[in-house]
């Protein structure tokens, strides 16, 4: 449900919520907080935080909150990803 | 010692900049009749970067020393070096639009390559060169689906390619996600490889 209201395509909705399911503790009980009663968590990772990964690099809410759970899981990988930038395909 | 452009250089270049984006804008895109061969397409490009430092030792100015046009200008003289090789050329564009987070796009319905232009702030031009190569290497994935007659790719990889850009994930729904799926990693490692060969290969 809070995949769909956030434009998830749907090829993407089991695999993101299985990622949900399996974000680590720390970050799973400020999801838990945020999906309950829209509180934003206030944690900094290697200098990340949900807010200026929303406003740097226009994610998602749900976004946020994998890419903290990657940057707890393997903060090296994460932050050289996203210290690279965005090179996409505009689709 | 390289430098980066003060912000009033910055703003005196924005005043010349209207020239050269609308020059990039009217551009049209050419798609190539050739066969891409995927190993020419490479030493192509890695000799493009050595050719693009080498240069610039002559050059007057040199990239970190010349505004922000003339960066506009050398870089697309390195883009037109190996663009062809890709299947596409004359689809270069510099946007000022463009999030500080978003360095480059490659867009498979217009086929064309959208640069944010603050990259040419940076004295230093390996992110920008690295830009161009990896929306390029997009570029020739898009052209080898399209055309897999005319590219020496395999089926398999082709097929994993086109099941991407179908299925493919932008970095604002999983950052992970995107910055591993298959055909981000190859344009990742191929932009990063071609840049350390052709600056190894420096006489």
């Amino acid at each position: 449900m809070l995949l769909c209201s956030q434009d998830y395509p749907e090829y993407m909705l089991e695999q993101t919520a299985n990622k949900i399911e399996r974000l680590s503790p720390k970050i799973a009980s400020l999801f838990e907080v945020w999906a309950d009663d829209g509180t934003e968590p206030q944690i900094n990772i290697c200098g990340y935080t949900y807010s200026n990964l929303i406003k740097g690099f226009g994610m998602k809410p749900i976004a946020a909150f994998l890419a903290l759970d990657w940057l707890l899981r393997e903060p090296e990988e994460a932050s050289a990803a996203l210290k690279r930038g965005i090179r996409k395909l505009n689709i | 010692m390289l430098e980066e452009l003060s912000q009033l250089e910055w703003i005196q270049n924005e005043e010349q900049m209207g020239s050269w984006r609308d020059w990039f804008r009217d551009s049209s895109v050419t798609v190539t009749n050739d066969f891409c061969d995927v190993d020419e397409f490479e030493s192509r490009t890695s000799w493009s970067v050595q050719n693009f430092l080498e240069r610039d030792i002559f050059r007057e100015p040199t990239y970190s020393e010349s505004t922000i046009e003339q960066r506009a200008e050398y870089i697309k003289d390195f883009h037109e070096n190996f663009s062809a090789m890709s299947g596409y050329s004359g689809n270069l564009h510099f946007s000022d639009t463009m999030e500080p987070n978003n360095l480059g796009a490659f867009n498979p319905l217009t086929k064309r390559i959208d640069l944010n232009a603050d990259l040419l702030r940076d004295a230093d031009p390996r992110q920008v060169m690295e830009t161009v190569m990896h929306e390029s290497r997009h570029a020739f994935q898009d052209f080898a689906i399209n055309n897999p007659e005319k590219v020496s790719v395999d089926r398999d990889t082709i097929k994993t390619w086109k099941y991407n850009f179908d299925h493919y994930i932008r970095p604002e729904f999983d950052y992970e996600a995107y910055y591993y799926q298959p055909v981000e990693a190859d344009a990742n490692e191929f932009a990063t490889r071609m840049y350390e060969e052709g600056k190894n290969h420096l006489a």
